[in-house]
């Protein structure tokens, strides 16, 4: 389901967390007080998807956008997201940009033949 | 062959190869934190929610054992949760997504097939193209005549279709909504039998062709297959754009690390039934048009045909019916009695469906559609070239199969009672035929 752009080495608690994850679940270091924006990318779309922080919404929206997370206190928390597809030649990435530092949290597209629905999540721990 | 009272079996082997490509639909430009998100569910709202979910599920998710028991009872918790009254009126209060609102089952129809006579199809869908689309009933390739080039043009063609930045594909199609209804063809180029206009063979003789043109002016008047159309706002705008929200949301509750992955099975499996029965409804809805054609041979004067004919598109199950019914009017002239009007009544019909899905190519289905035509004369007194003037049966079977990305194969067998179709089959008996919608082109354009 998602890919990293560059191997990342986690923390202890990163790591222990990711262990007891589902493999298609990320989990990601955040530096406490970073820059942390998310970046949807998509073509044509008919549904509104919704790109969640810890049951927040962050963006609900049916074009490209690219907003920053609200302030994190040190913890892990939640970042989802929910994708439904309905026109030709769909597709859908949604970026992780951590004081510039980007990964890739989803890419899916028609061509690929991939599912036209995802409901995502990945695992941010701020330290 | 002409005057041949014997019913004749005609079997008809076309081949025709469409080959259709999609250019790379909109993409719009990053925006950073220039609209608000639209969201009218409450924390408050949300979080009851889930908490009378969970107080009512409790005891049934503590005794389920095992992964698969566990997604089984999370799924319907989420099922449970989607489905809260409380979230009811919010599936219609997404009016603010309309300001960045942005094609299968639409039924689209691109040669004008019904009133087409350079073309051997039986039916025509009664939807329109996106924008502009170019037709060929390409004949050469197999019986040596010439082919005859269809242009499709939707009225919004005609006011152009403007650049808006970062709107989405709905925005565009609801700025000229209404015009979208409205399409025509003009179709050049074909050479057929002067039976095609008017009826009758043998004036001078069935196997002189002349040179033709055809027009129609089609009216889309009741539904619409596209998703982009106003009347699915309440169903994809609202609807399923909350349940989207709800699963995604609710991923954000904390669940014990060995659920992880079956919350999120369960909220995969309920969005994707969700999209399924959106995207049933859409492609079954009732669609209807109807049309007003002329045809004409430009090199012989005095001989026009004019017709009117209702087109429906009706979705049943997995299989969609196709109803198209003519009333055509054309200048006839017979030796003895003189010049008089052939009218026709024409009615056909015809079930398409898809099957073998993944069989072939990955991702895609074969066609199977089955169709019949049966044609009236309505003015036998008025004809003394009776032979020419009888009740006439087409029945065709097509399958349509996928050829990689885009393309279709599709393998007809027709079976008539038509005395001229021996003759006819010298011209109709191979045929390729390739359409293009410029609709694909305008979104890439948009893109840039």
């Amino acid at each position: 389901m998602a890919k990293t752009t560059t191997p990342v080495k986690l923390s202890k608690v990163a790591a222990a967390l990711q262990a007891a994850l589902p493999k298609d679940v990320m989990v990601i270091d955040v530096p406490l007080g970073s820059e942390v924006e998310v970046d949807v990318d998509v073509n044509a779309m008919t549904i509104p998807y919704t790109i969640a922080l810890d049951t927040a919404v962050v963006i609900k929206s049916l074009v490209d956008r690219r907003e920053p997370l609200p302030d994190m206190p040190v913890g892990t928390h939640r970042l989802s997201w929910g994708f439904s597809q309905t026109e030709k030649d769909w597709k859908q990435k949604v970026t992780l940009i951590v004081s510039g530092k980007k990964t890739v949290l989803d890419e899916k597209s028609e061509a690929n033949k991939d599912k036209d629905h995802t409901i995502g999540l990945a695992f941010l721990v701020v330290s | 062959m002409k005057g041949c009272m014997a019913i004749r079996t005609v079997l008809l082997l076309t081949v025709v190869v469409g080959a259709m490509a999609n250019a790379a639909a909109a993409q719009t430009t990053t925006t950073v934190g220039q609209r608000a998100t639209a969201s009218a569910i409450d924390d408050i709202t949300f979080l009851t929610a889930w908490k009378d979910v969970q107080g009512e599920f409790a005891t049934e998710l503590a005794g389920a054992v095992g992964p698969n028991a566990r997604e089984i009872i999370y799924r319907r918790m989420l099922q449970r949760f989607i489905a809260d009254k409380r979230f009811a009126d919010y599936d219609t209060a997404l009016a603010a997504l309309v300001d960045e609102l942005p094609e299968s089952a639409t039924a689209q129809s691109t040669n004008a097939t019904s009133t087409n006579p350079g073309t051997n199809e039986l039916i025509e869908r009664s939807g329109l193209t996106r924008l502009i689309a170019l037709s060929g009933d390409f004949r050469k390739v197999f019986s040596a005549n010439d082919s005859a080039i269809s242009v499709n043009l939707n009225a919004v063609a005609l006011v152009g279709g403007g650049t808006v930045a970062n709107r989405s594909a709905q925005f565009a199609y609801a700025t000229h909504e209404s015009l979208r209804r409205i399409g025509g063809t003009v179709t050049f180029g074909g050479k057929i039998p002067e039976k095609e206009i008017t009826g009758i063979s043998g004036v001078p003789g069935a196997e002189v062709l002349f040179d033709a043109m055809s027009w129609d002016f089609k009216v889309r008047v009741v539904g619409d297959r596209d998703p982009r159309a106003s009347r699915w706002y309440p169903l994809l705008l609202g609807k399923l754009g909350t349940r989207t929200e709800l699963l995604t949301r609710i991923q954000g509750i904390a669940v014990p690390n060995e659920d992880v992955g079956t919350f999120l099975a369960a909220a995969n499996a309920l969005l994707g039934q969700a999209l399924t029965e959106a995207k049933n409804q859409i492609a079954s809805s009732l669609q209807v048009s109807v049309k007003a054609a002329g045809a004409h041979l430009t090199n012989v004067e005095g001989k026009n045909k004019y017709s009117f004919v209702v087109l429906l598109d009706k979705g049943f199950a997995s299989a969609d019916f196709t109803l198209n019914m003519k009333y055509s009017v054309a200048d006839a002239k017979d030796p003895v009695a003189g010049a008089f009007k052939a009218k026709d009544f024409e009615t056909s019909a015809a079930l398409v469906g898809s099957i073998m899905e993944d069989a072939i190519v990955m991702g895609r289905s074969t066609e199977l559609s089955m169709s019949f035509k049966a044609k009236a004369p309505l003015d036998k007194s008025a004809a003394p070239i009776a032979a020419d003037r009888k009740s006439t049966y087409h029945l065709n079977a097509t399958v349509a199969l996928p050829f990689q990305l885009k393309a279709k194969i599709p393998i007809s067998l027709t079976w008539s009672n038509d005395p001229n179709n021996l003759t006819k089959q010298k011209y109709v008996s191979g045929q390729i035929g390739v359409a293009y919608d410029f609709g694909a082109i305008w979104q890439a354009l948009k893109a840039q």
